[in-house]
């Protein structure tokens, strides 16, 4: 049906874990969004990545219905979890947290893909690559 | 308690995940038209002390160490808010035609004498009530069937309601007791429209699925289609071939600028023009079929 947007929310909430409580319900409260229908369908949506964090786009139309979208969770998620590590270095260029293997690295690039300013995956590995680095998680071959 | 970072967009990835990961709750997100990302994190007042405080300074610290600073840095009390009721209040019984008033499920409404009322559960398909396409269209429809000239149909529905979304169009003609079936390509909408039905307990009057317009061979009275100027550019040959002779398509969803380009394709396709009506700049447009 005809669509006007008049609003858009970013969230970035832990998958499945969604609540009406801050952040979503001032999010979505202060449009008139129903909140409760918005909780159920993203738990719903992100049920069985528990553990991850999910960014999510929410597209809010003139009479108060709204459409979601979610995303890929952020490089640097995967990336820990892809180096099985809790948390980056609070020092990279000195301590090293962890590693991930090229291969491991390509596969988060692929991942990622729709969600970055490129389509070319070689430049997706480098920008991922560059994330790492910041983390103190080093790329070795493999 | 609330914590805002304002960030530089290259930083968001960073900041967002960091306050997500440390409220435990996620982050709101907002593009700041001067530039920039603010970041907004929100902690219970009881569980936001000395140790957080710490927490953040540690890691502002930390950003520094990399020549990277948020923007902006405030800590706010939160305003105190029952979210999952507190939405509600946008949605109170509105009365759309003269004839014709919305409520959500929460809301009763005493119709006055003569009035239809029809129960609508706001989430996430289009239709609501609030719409100027929405409205123009239960104008029109019920402006039709005042008239009582539609053709008596050979099948079991006499109304085909394209794009139902809410189901609000289908849900309209059926209170006035014709038999609807309510299509659409988005199974979201599909759902909202069957849960709107069973509020209503139109059951016996609506069918709602997701077939496509393309594969329907049944022809049809009365065409409800409030989609959008291109959907109904793409759709027009479609939506034409199912009216009936002496049949009404009911066309909105575009703005008037889109008027002239519809006309003319709808009109090729052999259907006469009818009445029209405009509410802030949107077009609901009536064509016949002879």
């Amino acid at each position: 049906m005809a669509k006007k947007v008049v609003a858009q929310i970013k969230l970035q909430l832990p998958a499945g874990q969604a609540s009406p409580s801050p952040p979503v319900g001032p999010a979505l409260g202060q449009h008139g969004v129903n909140i409760m229908e918005f909780v159920k369908s993203y738990n719903a949506r992100t049920a069985g990545q528990e553990g991850t964090i999910i960014p999510v786009l929410i597209t809010v139309y003139s009479d108060r219905s709204f459409t979601f979208v979610t995303k890929t969770p952020p490089a640097s998620v995967l990336l820990k979890q892809a180096a099985q590590v809790a948390s980056g270095s609070k020092e990279p260029n000195r301590t090293k947290v962890g590693s991930i293997t090229r291969t491991q690295l390509q596969e988060i690039a692929k991942l990622k893909l729709p969600d970055l300013n490129t389509t070319d995956l070689d430049m997706a590995m480098r920008t991922i690559a560059g994330t790492a680095r910041s983390m103190g998680i080093e790329i070795v071959e493999g | 308690m609330e914590v805002r970072f304002l960030v530089p967009a290259n930083m968001q990835e960073e900041a967002a995940l960091y306050l997500t990961e440390f409220s435990g709750r996620g982050v709101i997100l907002e593009d700041r038209e001067e530039g920039g990302v603010l970041i907004r994190a929100f902690f219970p007042a009881e569980e936001f002390g000395t140790w957080q405080r710490q927490e953040l300074q540690t890691y502002l610290d930390r950003l520094l160490g990399h020549g990277l600073y948020p923007v902006g840095l405030e800590i706010r009390p939160a305003a105190a808010e029952d979210w999952a009721v507190a939405w509600k209040e946008h949605f109170k019984p509105l009365k759309v035609t003269p004839r014709l008033a919305i409520r959500p499920p929460w809301e009763e409404y005493e119709p006055a004498s003569g009035e239809t009322v029809i129960t609508i559960y706001p989430g996430m398909a289009f239709g609501t009530g609030r719409h100027p396409s929405t409205v123009l269209c239960l104008e029109a429809l019920e402006a039709l069937l005042e008239e009582g000239t539609l053709p008596p149909g050979t099948g079991q529905y006499q109304v085909l309601d394209v794009g139902t979304g809410s189901g609000i169009l289908a849900l309209a003609a059926a209170r006035r007791g014709y038999r609807v079936w309510a299509i659409d390509v988005d199974p979201e909408a599909v759902a909202a429209a069957l849960e709107n039905v069973r509020l209503n307990a139109l059951e016996e009057l609506i069918w709602v699925d997701d077939t496509p317009l393309s594969l329907l061979r049944h022809q049809f009275p009365l065409i409800l289609a409030n989609l959008t100027a291109q959907d109904l550019l793409q759709h027009a040959e479609s939506l034409a071939a199912r009216l009936l002779s002496g049949g009404t398509l009911i066309v909105s969803g575009f703005l008037t600028e889109d008027l002239p380009a519809l006309l003319r394709r709808f009109l090729s396709l052999g259907l006469t023009e009818g009445p029209r009506k405009v509410r802030e700049d949107w077009v609901a447009l009536s064509l016949r079929r002879p």
